[in-house]
């Protein structure tokens, strides 16, 4: 939901309560879509894990974490489309919603959080990439090429915001 | 920073949510402000002063921000 918030209101301000109102509607298609995506991820982990990890020592364990975490994404989704319904019919509730979110206050807590994941996120990766270059190379590639992508993406977005601003 | 607003509010017989509601932003904002927490945007501070009828200077006191 955060997610869908960043991207469907960092780049446009709504302005209006009325421009709010459609910026809402908007977020409801990729909620639903989260929700199919949820969904899916279920009938993998109950369908297709058990046939083609069949013979495998963690076929349980990955068809029950597929199926705990495609749950946990569909129930969040549909939650939060009921949540985003709920505002659209009561008009208090789209107010105080609007309010939360244009809070400048709120907003810069957010970019401060964002900005603190970032830089723990890449000091565990480094670390970790550091400590599986000694332990297991094949752990130590895929977090070595997470690394890079992490700081290619940023670059990116960086990129973008300025052109932006 | 430190700010005019507790006594601004005061004077004008405002409470912190009634403040808030008139700026557009949250009461919790209003608090932060007043006990020197946060600093207003230039469009906030420009929000509240208007509201008071006041300059931006008139309302927050930049003596203790650095230049430069």
């Amino acid at each position: 939901m955060m997610l869908i918030k960043m991207m469907t209101s960092s780049f446009a301000k709504p302005a209006s309560l009325e421009e709010y109102r459609e910026t809402v509607k908007r977020r409801r298609a990729p909620l639903l879509a989260g929700a199919a995506a949820g969904a899916l991820i279920v009938v993998l982990g109950l369908a297709a894990v058990p046939v083609v990890c069949a013979g495998m020592e963690q076929v349980y364990f990955l068809s029950g974490l597929l199926t705990g975490m495609g749950s946990a994404i569909a129930a969040v989704s549909l939650l939060a489309v009921v949540k985003l319904n709920r505002q659209l019919r009561d008009e208090q509730a789209l107010k105080n919603a609007r309010l939360e979110e244009l809070d400048e206050r709120n907003q810069a807590i957010q970019k401060t959080a964002c900005t603190a994941t970032l830089v723990a996120a890449m000091v565990a990766l480094i670390a970790a990439v550091v400590v599986f270059a000694f332990v297991d190379m094949a752990v130590f590639r895929v977090l070595y090429i997470c690394m890079l992508g992490l700081m290619l993406l940023y670059v990116v977005v960086l990129l973008v915001c300025r052109r932006m601003m | 920073m430190k700010t005019r607003i507790p006594e601004l509010r005061k004077q004008h017989k405002l409470s912190q949510q009634e403040l808030a509601e008139a700026v557009g932003v949250t009461r919790q904002t209003i608090t932060s402000l007043e006990v020197g927490k946060y600093t207003a945007s230039l469009v906030l501070a420009y929000k509240i002063a208007r509201y008071f009828g006041l300059t931006i200077e008139e309302v927050f006191d930049f003596s203790d921000v650095e230049e430069g």
